[in-house]
């Protein structure tokens, strides 16, 4: 077994792709043992056909519809005039926006894209340095994988058989504590520091103005309760509700905002069909990985192993935890939790830590490695937007990541924040 | 030879916007399904569609397979470069061309034994409600690796030409 992490972890450093990596690995315990090569297709066509996995390409798609077809803009538009007139209402409405967007899109990368071009931009205008903007916009977007919908929950829920809904659920109440406590490092920081003008308040323009942008944005902030409401009130399958999202996106981008011309459609389709089947491909091989894993009873070993050290589950979290952060800051976030996800689950499950919780413990430490160097797709994203280097984006970005982590730990040690709504 | 790359580019151009074609009808599919559940049986007609279920799944296989043959021609797919980056440029060059070869092997491999999953087992499964044999299926797999192969053989050749580079690599855009 450990040969086997060992090949896998070599075949990452010489660049191999992820997905074939994986398949890579397996490969010497199938001609060792004699195994039927044919399993190999028969493991990927039984772990690909799945009607949960529609999800992915249908939410990846109805993030993009919703960022090119004025969808995003409206709700930016509507949390400035929301928080707005705080110290740091700028950056406060970036967080708020992207918790609007994250109830839409399932992605985080896509959600800090989204944000991060109307909202980097407007922060320097008002008087904020870039470094600090594109670390809000880093930081908040991680909130998209964490409040639902969230590809990555999706993916975890169809690697060990967990309902997507409850996950789902269980990111609503993380989700809201890491936005606000974001919000009020911000509010914090930007006192200190002085950070953005102060625009002068009357209740009067403040009313007007909030009744202004929410009559721009009243038909995309009906989406979240269509996605949410249908999933939570048990209407939706969390597939049915992607493609109403999509429906939802193209009506309004199309038709309502006119913001799609027709000729754009076929790029936006094969985009999101390719970047989502990119991901997929990932599933595949991951469960020839951990077949032959399984056939040498390794979740076992590991479980006794860790037991070994401590059989108490607030130190099996705790090493979770670590162990996670570190993976995080270097692995693809996908791929870490498609690896690790059946060989830490039955091992919490044993634990006896309920396994939604841990689904969601591995969800969201996993989306702070989105955001932590030298590996963190959010953090390209920002940087890419704001035109400023890693280096530069790190200090601003290190109270940002402490709160993040402390948020982490109080999720990991609070299961009633993930559990507290499953019904 | 850049006859031969004009061609294979404009294959995969075409796969590409195939993808999106595939997750189109997927889409249609998908929402078809919805309306039957709740608009038609709302309105007191029921009748139940359990094909659209069955083809959106056959659909995301084929997406799925197409995708990542595509992706081998300009390496897209997900991978860790930090690695082979930071060592010299040839050591670099030299390991990625390693991989790429490793990555050969398995292609060969989902090729030929993909290849017999369809003779041996597509041709006798029926698909439960569509009734159609499952090898439509189960080709995504030979025709998948067979674009992966083709694709990285000419990723290789192009890299190996005056100003290549085997290092390179596109990253995907803005989204996971």
């Amino acid at each position: 077994m450990t040969f086997l992490v060992l090949v896998m972890l070599g075949l990452f450093a010489l660049s191999v792709p992820i997905a074939f990596a994986l398949g890579l690995a397996a490969l010497p315990y199938f001609l060792e043992k004699k195994l039927p090569l044919i399993a190999i297709p028969q493991v990927i066509f039984d772990s690909l056909d799945s009607f949960v996995l529609l999800a992915v390409p249908l939410y990846v798609l109805a993030g993009r519809l919703m960022m090119t077809g004025g969808v995003a803009r409206r709700l930016v538009e509507f949390a400035v005039s929301l928080v707005g007139v705080l110290r740091g209402g700028l950056a406060a409405a970036t967080v708020l926006t992207s918790m609007l967007f994250a109830t839409i899109s399932g992605s985080s990368a896509a959600t800090a894209a989204a944000i991060g071009s109307t909202l980097i931009p407007e922060m320097e205008k008002k008087g904020y340095p870039r470094p600090f903007a594109a670390a809000v916009v880093a930081s908040s977007g991680e909130l998209g994988v964490i409040i639902p919908p969230s590809v990555p929950m999706v993916i975890y829920a169809v690697i060990t058989g967990l309902s997507i809904t409850d996950l789902f659920i269980a990111g609503i109440l993380p989700g809201l504590l890491i936005g606000f406590s974001l919000i009020l490092a911000i509010v914090v920081v930007s006192s200190i520091k002085g950070y953005g003008e102060r625009e002068t308040f009357t209740l009067k323009t403040y009313v007007l103005g909030i009744s202004a942008a929410t009559r721009r944005a009243s038909l995309s902030l009906v989406m979240p309760f269509i996605i949410l409401g249908g999933i939570y009130g048990g209407v939706f399958t969390p597939t049915e509700a992607a493609v109403a999202a999509v429906a939802y996106a193209l009506i309004l981008g199309c038709f309502v905002y006119r913001e799609i011309p027709f000729r754009d459609l076929p790029k936006i389709f094969a985009e999101s069909a390719f970047t989502s089947a990119v991901v997929m491909v990932i599933v595949g091989f991951a469960f020839v990985f951990a077949y032959a894993m399984a056939l040498m009873q390794a979740p076992q070993q590991i479980a006794s192993a860790i037991r070994g050290v401590s059989s108490n589950p607030l130190v099996f979290l705790l090493l979770v935890n670590l162990f996670l952060f570190v993976v995080g800051m270097f692995m693809e976030t996908f791929a870490a939790l498609i690896i690790l996800a059946p060989v830490l689950a039955p091992v919490a499950t044993q634990l006896g830590i309920d396994p939604v919780h841990f689904g969601l413990i591995m969800i969201v430490n996993l989306a702070i490695g989105m955001v932590t160097p030298p590996v963190g797709v959010n953090l390209f994203v920002a940087c890419g937007i704001a035109n400023v280097s890693m280096e530069q984006l790190m200090r601003p970005l290190l109270v940002f990541l402490g709160v993040l982590v402390i948020n982490m730990l109080i999720i990991t040690y609070v299961p009633w924040l993930s559990l507290a709504l499953i019904r | 030879m850049r006859m031969v790359f004009g061609i294979l580019d404009r294959v995969n151009r075409a796969v590409y916007y195939a993808l999106g074609f595939l997750l189109a009808i997927i889409s249609i599919v998908v929402l078809m399904q919805v309306i039957v559940r709740f608009v038609l049986t709302a309105a007191g007609i029921n009748i139940a569609a359990p094909w659209t279920e069955e083809l959106a799944r056959y659909l995301l296989v084929w997406m799925i397979f197409l995708g990542a043959g595509v992706g081998c021609r300009r390496m897209q797919l997900i991978a860790l470069t930090f690695v082979i980056n930071w060592l010299p440029p040839w050591l670099g060059s030299a390991a990625r061309l390693l991989a790429l070869c490793l990555c050969l092997w398995l292609f060969g491999i989902l090729l030929v034994y993909g290849w017999q999953f369809v003779q041996l087992i597509g041709r006798s499964e029926m698909s439960p409600v569509m009734q159609i044999s499952k090898s439509w299926v189960y080709w995504a797999m030979p025709v998948g690796a067979a674009l992966m192969i083709v694709n990285t053989l000419a990723f290789i050749a192009e890299a190996l030409m005056p100003g290549g580079d085997m290092r390179a690599t596109s990253s995907l855009g803005a989204t996971e």
